[in-house]
């Protein structure tokens, strides 16, 4: 059998500096209020764990990836919108994690072993190993709620919209969104639709951000 | 739809994804439309939107100038430094110039403007010398006579 000639196809182009330009100049109204909701979602989200961010930074470090090509834009590919969403998504998430562990984690080989007075110092497994949490820890620890009881507190807010609350309390069980929309008739539209009221009672109650929990 | 048990199988950070997915999924216009039922003023958010963008690509258009801007005084003082590295004496300085001529092509290229780089005077050398640092010719050169192993 003849082989099919293999056609070469050149690799989509990338964009430049310019091309995010004209993609930033040509957003409509609507698309510049998705994007607003999102990277405001994604800062009100980051809050519960970092303090003080702003819609602002998360902006300039979603174009610096594009620009800098830690994320490539391949116009033909992907739309604008669509590209920053995406980048928004990773940005919030690397965030998030960063959060829960310390920046520079210092390692066991990079501590001495005793101090200016030339005394043994515990190293970092002998202080791991120490469980007492210290007073001002303990006080921070006391206060935050726990998952559940956040839980539980945000089905009392969504107990006037019966729908809202009905998603929640699936959510909770586990069941995924589109199980949710089958068993319930719901196409995607009403569904997103409950899921942004939630949204916004979420951020009505909690306007500096959702409370970390422990 | 399954009986409940008295603990969530949801995380809190599933249900931020699940929040996130609700304004990813849906179409623009109808984030308009509820904003503007929510009396927002949509237009000026647009224009703050595309503003703060802008200022995100010239923010990191300045970034990029004050890197390449730093990286040429890196190879600024790099080239000063190098400019040090010439022998004291005169004589050395002639020495490493005849040398790397009859040894370097790129050295020789540039020097055959001169009949004889022994007629030229101690100042001719030295600016020569430092000429072809700054063009990167004489690099190993330099190299050579700082480790005084030529």
């Amino acid at each position: 059998m003849k082989e099919k000639p293999q056609v070469k196809t050149a690799p989509d182009p990338v964009a430049g500096t310019d091309e995010v330009r004209q993609a930033i100049a040509a957003l409509t109204e609507a698309e510049s209020v998705k994007l607003l909701h999102a990277v405001e979602g994604a800062a009100y989200r980051l809050r519960q764990r970092v303090f003080c961010v702003d819609p602002k930074e998360i902006f300039n470090e979603a174009i610096a990836r594009v620009l800098d090509g830690r994320r490539h834009w391949q116009p033909r590919r992907v739309d604008f919108v669509g590209l920053l969403i995406g980048v928004i998504k990773s940005i919030e998430f690397e965030w998030r994690e960063q959060a829960k562990r310390p920046e520079n984690p210092v390692l066991e080989t990079d501590l001495s072993d005793s101090n200016s007075d030339g005394d043994p110092i515990p190293n970092r497994i002998q202080q791991a190993a120490d469980l007492r949490p210290g007073a001002e820890r303990e006080l921070i620890r006391n206060e935050q709620i726990t998952q559940e009881q956040l839980f539980e507190q945000l089905e009392e807010f969504f107990s006037d919209d019966a729908l809202a609350a009905l998603i929640f309390s699936e959510w909770r069980r586990g069941t995924k969104g589109p199980e949710i929309m089958k068993a319930l008739g719901l196409d995607r539209q009403q569904f997103d639709t409950a899921v942004r009221r939630m949204d916004r009672a979420i951020k009505k109650h909690w306007p500096e951000g959702m409370p970390d929990v422990r | 739809m399954s009986a409940d048990t008295n603990r969530s199988k949801m995380d809190l950070e599933t249900l931020f994804d699940n929040l996130a997915e609700a304004v990813e999924h849906a179409p623009p216009e109808d984030l308009l439309a509820e904003a503007k039922v929510a009396g927002q003023d949509t237009e000026r958010i647009a224009a703050d939107v595309k503003n703060t963008l802008l200022d995100a690509v010239r923010n990191f258009e300045q970034r990029k100038l004050h890197a390449a801007r730093h990286a040429y005084r890196k190879r600024s003082t790099e080239l000063r430094c190098k400019r040090f590295a010439l022998p004291d004496s005169a004589v050395e300085r002639r020495k490493m110039l005849i040398d790397a001529a009859a040894t370097n092509q790129r050295v020789a290229r540039v020097t055959a403007k001169f009949r004889d780089l022994r007629e030229l005077s101690d100042e001719d050398v030295r600016s020569a010398l430092e000429d072809l640092m700054d063009l990167g010719a004489f690099d190993q050169s330099a190299e050579l006579y700082d480790d005084g192993n030529k």
